[in-house]
């Protein structure tokens, strides 16, 4: 090959480099910046509302649908470096609270809770702490908002990630505007916060409390608890207490006599897991399965005699790919809801 | 001073990749036809300056006439090269601008490592680089690239794309190509040099297996101990122990080959015990 078509090759290959350089510095996206689509976090009003969380290039956002009426409103847009979590109606519909977090919780742990008046689009800050507020939950009187918060933000082995720790159980008067530890557990982990229509106790999951031994400890299971805020230390186990497969999540049928809970349904195929739904019957004490999807479902919530449930058609992948579904209470009629997740109003 | 002769074969000759011996044999074999060459044309009537001149004129530009011989030496070296050369620059490129529109992570500082080393083999491919046309050069260069593919090969993993089988497949092939040429650059023995003996071909035969069970020893617990750490880790430099082990054996084992052959032998079975003490560990612990 002649010299001179040699130096032009290579000339073009530093003048492609040197381009393709300069147009990553342009498209280059922070982390903040790489969240999009769909998340798990949605609710239902009464009246068949659905608000859920939204991510466009890292900005959360609750947008608000109603099935029988056509378009979707963004109620709610932040910055680009905070989470917006559980989403939450007020009985009549009016207005959403939520939890916001800051993404990097190593750089700054900070947890704020809003509420936003859909109506007048007013967005209120109802208080905040340094610390993880993972989930909400109105009081049945919605005369005080309680809510898990972590006590730690760190990593118990250094093969973990650093993840909240050391949960308790709070409440937020509104009246008084003051606060209330109910609990101090310092549990390792937390979920599903469930009020109880009295207002006398909650309903959370939680791992058993562990053996003494290393290796008893690993046969703990994680439960549904019902904790009395009289007297939070008599914690009792109110789904079936010689379940083998551990509940991630819960709701409460309105009846107070049935629990739909989420739980693996696959434990031992080796496979990638799969989350089902599952009902039980605290009188009867009898489990049925809802759903069959072979997929992951989460997050239930009963709202007109039905269960909305989340479907992660990519679990276990690196991102999501949540889809909102609807059955009825006895798992038949499984429909998935389109959400229109583009062109939204303000 | 040298002579017209002496410069002009000279340059032919370095642009071989051959021991001293043989350029030494090289050299004078070309300056006899040289010679030769200037003697018949002074016999056509020319005087001395015009028929040296014309004498290597006759016989061709040194860096193609040096580039030929290199060739006849090591046949499909320069084939391989350039396959290896064009094939990685395609990957790079197309790795690079998949993470960047479908992840957003623009890995420049990747991209240009990987340019400039593609972009050196093509050079080298078309012997426009003697000095890099050396095994001790070539050798470095297919490393630092095979080290570059192992790093694209992680950004092919986190991608979630249609294409991802596609690039990881030619991820691959260009590892195994970069690996065969180090093969090949470093034991291969043309019919016309018995640079290496038997011996210490066997040597670096079982060396370059030992060679990637140690460094995918490492490899492997880097990325473990990035995973499980979340980051570097001082532990994690206990890890580069075998292949420090690896290297020195083999330096030693190659010192040792000429004059000290039980020894040779005997690091080489050290070699080979360590090596079958990290796969005893791994997949039985």
């Amino acid at each position: 090959m002649k010299k001179k078509n040699i130096i032009w090759i290579v000339g073009f290959l530093v003048f492609v480099t040197i381009i393709l350089s300069v147009v990553g510095m342009f498209f280059n996206k922070s982390e903040d910046e790489k969240l999009n689509g769909l998340t798990g976090f949605y609710d239902v009003s009464d009246e068949g509302t659905i608000a859920y969380v939204y991510y466009s290039d890292g900005k959360p956002e609750i947008r608000v649908y109603h099935p029988e009426q056509s378009g979707v409103e963004k109620a709610v847009e932040l910055e680009n470096d905070k989470y917006i979590l559980d989403p939450t109606f007020s009985a009549d519909g009016s207005t959403i609270t939520y939890i916001s977090t800051n993404k990097d919780l190593e750089e700054t742990l900070k947890s704020t809770v809003y509420q936003v008046n859909l109506e007048t689009k007013d967005n209120q800050e109802l208080f905040s702490f340094a610390s993880a507020i993972t989930e909400i939950e109105f009081s049945d009187n919605e005369e005080s908002l309680f809510y898990l918060m972590a006590g730690v933000f760190q990593n118990y082995s250094p093969i973990a990630s650093k993840r909240p720790h050391d949960f308790d159980v709070h409440e937020y008067r509104f009246g008084d505007d003051k606060h209330l530890q109910h609990t101090e557990m310092k549990e390792y982990s937390m979920h599903s916060l469930q009020i109880a229509p009295d207002n006398k106790s909650v309903f959370v999951t939680m791992d058993e409390v562990a053996d003494t031994t290393p290796e008893e400890s690993f046969e703990v299971h994680q439960r549904i608890f019902e904790i009395p805020l009289e007297e939070p230390s008599k914690r009792m186990v109110v789904s079936d207490p010689n379940r083998e497969v551990d509940i991630f999540d819960f709701t409460m049928v309105p009846n107070n006599k049935e629990i739909v809970f989420q739980s693996i349904g696959n434990v031992d195929s080796g496979d990638t897991f799969q989350y089902e739904l599952y009902k039980y019957n605290l009188e009867t004490k009898q489990e049925e399965q809802l759903t069959n999807l072979k997929e992951y479902t989460a997050n239930p919530v009963i709202r007109r005699n039905q269960i909305y449930f989340m479907v992660d058609k990519q679990f276990a992948k690196r991102d999501s790919a949540y889809h909102l579904y609807v059955m009825n209470m006895d798992g038949t009629d499984v429909k998935e809801i389109q959400l229109p997740n583009n062109e939204t109003s303000e | 001073m040298k002579s017209k002769f002496e410069a002009y074969v000279e340059k032919i000759v370095s642009q071989t990749d051959c021991t001293n011996d043989e350029k030494d044999d090289l050299f004078e074999e070309l300056m006899v036809h040289l010679e030769l060459s200037r003697e018949e044309l002074m016999s056509q009537g020319m005087s001395e300056n015009e028929a040296e001149l014309k004498a290597m004129e006759l016989f061709g530009i040194e860096e193609d006439i040096g580039g030929q011989i290199q060739q006849s030496i090591y046949p499909f070296r320069k084939e391989l090269i350039l396959t290896l050369s064009i094939g990685c620059i395609l990957y790079t490129i197309s790795l690079y601008l998949l993470s960047l529109f479908h992840d957003g992570n623009a890995y420049i500082g990747w991209l240009l490592v990987s340019m400039v080393v593609s972009t050196t083999f093509f050079l080298i491919a078309l012997n426009q680089i003697p000095l890099l046309n050396r095994r001790r050069w070539l050798n470095t260069l297919f490393i630092i690239h095979i080290f570059t593919s192992l790093f694209g090969y992680s950004i092919v993993s986190a991608l979630e794309h249609p294409a991802q089988l596609a690039i990881a497949i030619a991820n691959w092939v260009i590892i195994l190509l970069s690996l065969v040429l180090v093969y090949q650059t470093t034991i291969y023995e043309s019919k016309s040099q018995k640079v290496l003996g038997k011996e210490s071909k066997r040597l670096h035969q079982l060396n370059f297996i030992l060679g990637m069970v140690t460094i995918g020893f490492f490899l492997f617990f880097i990325g473990a101990g990035l995973m499980l750490f979340g980051g570097f880790h001082p532990s994690m430099i206990l890890t580069s122990l075998p292949l420090c082990v690896w290297i020195c054996l083999y330096y030693g084992q190659m010192k040792f080959i000429q004059k000290h052959k039980r020894m040779a032998y005997f690091l080489a079975f050290v070699s080979i015990v360590i090596n079958l003490s990290i796969l005893l560990v791994v997949f039985y612990r």
